[in-house]
């Protein structure tokens, strides 16, 4: 585990719904770290990530993002954080430029150069409207407006889902090498693709049912990638009974 | 204050709309163009167009709202870094400039009243006030139209304007007879008194100031109202599911066992899960109807109707969803004629028009009235009607469509206008409503009936052309 400063740390965290309960969870991620959230479908890996990013309000628990609540940090504070869901969550009439120009002007952080990188290092055709991009097209758009204002904290929601073969692995490199070059920062992201938490993560969190059933450190993932037992080793955890 | 990111918000709420601003400004303009250039016959219809483009331009951004909730996307702007307060200031103010239309309408109006007036060089104040004061009022209807949807369900709303107009009238009514004759001694002593007032130097000075800062006070209320709808909204992912007209499993299940019957269910049980408020809306005015004062009867009556129309037309709004999101395409797949598609969903319309009849009879009922089957079938037909004719166009009309009609009915006002004359035109039109009132009034249940036929022949294949005809092309195109 990173020795590096806490970025996010989540004690307790429950979220109710009227047929699903997440948590309690706690966990806590250091500047420097790239963490996985696996789990089978409906385990609440949304639900958890949308708590974390400040979307989901109605919920018990602490959440300290960089040492503060975001619900009661200063708006300034919500920069802090940045989070690509599986589609961009904006009007589907604005083009991608006009979305990244309107980002541009709200984040006090955001780096123009370095979205213009970001968009031609994935391929990404600004002048497309959002309501017309294809899955993968809106992974990566979603994921440019997030990232180009460089917060601690990068959530991302199964940013691979959708993505061609070669667009996948060029992403998962810039995302590492985005990562590697930031000790400062941290990554959480979801997925269902063990090739990706192999390439990419330090640690995984495995959610079954709304419930963190166990936490695969950097070692044991490491020992379990180097023996090809990963897929076994985690399909074990999320398949056994609560 | 964050200027820049009240810009970004103003320039984001402008482009989302852009279609529909130039879409209208176009019609606005061309209308604007026609009474510099027409007669006084050319003047009122042009007016007209242009009344109700501006109309619709008011609408817009309220609609983008409501989509932003549905979807979800208001959360994005609850996690920006910037205030919630500076969030709605941007919006209401973007929803401003989106109201060009209006100023272009005003405009048009203002050169017909000019003419009218002939008021001279000193007129062409007009041409400035009217547009002026017309950008007023709409923003201020703008406003309170977004801040009322942010922080409520604007769909929800729908009882609070008549409720505003009647709810005096039926407080003041259960009063004593004492006591309605002090408020309105009261209320009639007031009014004069204000009245004095207002023509003292002193009034002047108030009225100026209530004018003049009569737009400031609603804009800050309305922003203030806003930013806590924004705080307090939270997603709701079913409401999307519903709206967009997924299929329940059974109904799907039903599908092997007759294809009309399970497209009708389908639809008549979404209807029922998205008009359930409305269906006891229509037990509780069924109730007041049956037992209530002179007056809420009266305020029932009004809105029976609205409500009982709602429940047909709800397929309508399912469709315009389903159409708008892809979901239309589990129509176009399912392994039966589009025309058995079109007819399972003219059975649901049937079946939802029922209600609403039966509680409108049932009305007329309690109001000493005996009526009877015909007049059932008759207003039964009338809701089935209107409710076709929606589902229709939802499914069928396109942009080319509505232009092509738009079309045909401008040149045939026109040929119309050139054949008979402006009065001639004005004779003309009232002398075919009057026969459509009498033909009404003789034939009947006959008419709605023949009507209902004649929509529901005509109705079916359009509808049929529209399922299979739809492609979905994504929400931005």
């Amino acid at each position: 585990m990173s020795e590096g400063p806490a970025i996010l740390e989540v004690t307790d965290l429950t979220v109710r719904y009227p047929t699903f309960t997440l948590g309690p969870v706690s966990f806590v991620l250091r500047g420097g770290e790239t963490v996985a959230l696996l789990g089978a479908n409906a385990a609440g890996k949304t639900t958890l990530l949308r708590a974390v990013t400040g979307r989901l309000r109605d919920r018990q628990g602490r959440i300290l993002l960089a040492g503060r609540e975001p619900r009661e940090a200063p708006p300034a504070w919500r920069a802090r954080v940045g989070f690509a869901a599986e589609k961009p969550q904006a009007d589907g009439a604005l083009r991608v430029r006009e979305w990244f120009a309107f980002l541009a002007d709200c984040y006090p952080t955001w780096d123009t150069a370095y979205q213009r990188d970001l968009t031609a290092r994935l391929g990404l055709d600004a002048g497309e409207r959002i309501g017309a991009l294809s899955r993968g097209t809106a992974v990566k758009a979603a994921y440019v407006a997030a990232e180009s204002y460089r917060p601690d904290l990068l959530v991302l929601d199964e940013p691979t889902n959708g993505l061609d073969p070669v667009v996948r692995l060029e992403f998962l490199q810039m995302l590492g090498n985005c990562f590697a070059a930031a000790p400062e920062r941290a990554l959480l992201f979801s997925s269902h693709l063990l090739e990706d938490v192999e390439s990419l993560c330090d640690r995984a969190l495995l959610l079954r049912e709304g419930q963190m059933v166990r936490e695969l450190p950097g070692s044991e993932l490491t020992e379990a990638r180097a023996s090809g037992r990963l897929t076994a080793l985690v399909a074990d955890v999320l398949r056994s009974a609560p | 204050m964050n200027i820049d990111a009240l810009l970004a918000l103003i320039r984001r709420e402008v482009i989302r709309g852009r279609r529909l601003l130039v879409m209208l400004t176009a019609v606005t303009g061309a209308a604007f163009l026609l009474t510099l250039v027409g007669g006084e016959a050319i003047s009122v219809i042009a007016v007209s167009l242009a009344g109700v483009s501006a109309f619709l331009s008011l609408l817009g951004p309220s609609g983008d709202l409501a989509g932003d909730k549905l979807l979800g996307h208001l959360e994005a702007d609850q996690v920006l870094p910037v205030s919630s307060r500076l969030v709605a200031a941007g919006r209401l103010l973007g929803a401003s400039v989106r109201l060009l239309p209006v100023v272009i309408a005003a405009l048009a109006i203002a050169v017909v009243v000019w003419r009218e007036l002939e008021a001279g060089p000193l007129g062409m104040l007009l041409l400035v006030v009217i547009p002026l004061v017309s950008l007023l009022l709409a923003s201020l209807v703008s406003w309170t139209l977004l801040a009322l949807n942010a922080r409520w369900q604007f769909r929800n709303l729908w009882w609070l304007p008549i409720t505003l107009v009647m709810g005096p009238q039926i407080l003041t009514s259960a009063l004593p007879t004492p006591v309605k004759a002090a408020i309105a001694r009261w209320v009639a002593s007031s009014a004069r008194g204000l009245a004095a007032f207002a023509v003292t130097p002193g009034g002047l000075v108030v009225s100026f100031l209530t004018i003049t800062l009569l737009p400031a006070i609603v804009f800050a209320g309305a922003t203030l109202l806003y930013a806590s709808g924004l705080e307090r909204y939270r997603y709701d992912a079913n409401a999307l599911g519903t709206m967009l007209g997924k299929a329940p499993k059974r109904e799907l299940g039903a599908i092997g066992k007759g294809p009309l019957l399970a497209v009708a269910r389908l639809r008549i049980r979404l209807s029922l899960e998205q008009q359930r408020r409305n269906g006891i809306f229509l037990l509780i005015l069924l109730v007041v109807l049956l037992i209530g004062s002179e007056e809420l009867q009266d305020f029932a009556r009004i809105y029976v109707r609205v409500v009982a129309v709602m429940l047909p037309a709800g397929i309508a709004m399912q469709l315009t969803a389903a159409r708008s999101t892809g979901y239309l395409e589990g129509m176009q797949q399912l392994p039966h004629s589009a025309r058995t598609v079109a007819l399972g969903h003219l059975a649901a319309i049937a079946v939802m028009a029922v209600p609403g009849a039966v509680v409108l009879l049932l009305g007329r009922l309690a109001a000493g009235r005996t009526p009877g089957f015909v007049e059932g079938l008759s207003i039964w037909s009338w809701f089935v009607v209107g409710g076709w004719i929606a589902a229709v166009l939802a499914v069928w009309l396109k942009l080319r469509y509505l232009a092509m009609m738009a079309g045909a009915v401008t040149l045939m006002l026109l040929a119309w206008y050139a054949i008979v004359g402006g009065e001639g035109m004005a004779v003309q039109i009232g002398a075919t409503i009057n026969g459509f009132q009498s033909i009404r009034l003789s034939a009947g249940a006959a008419l709605p009936v023949a009507m209902a036929m004649l929509v529901a022949m005509a109705g079916v294949p359009l509808f049929a052309k529209g399922v299979e005809t739809y492609q979905f092309r994504g929400k931005g195109e």
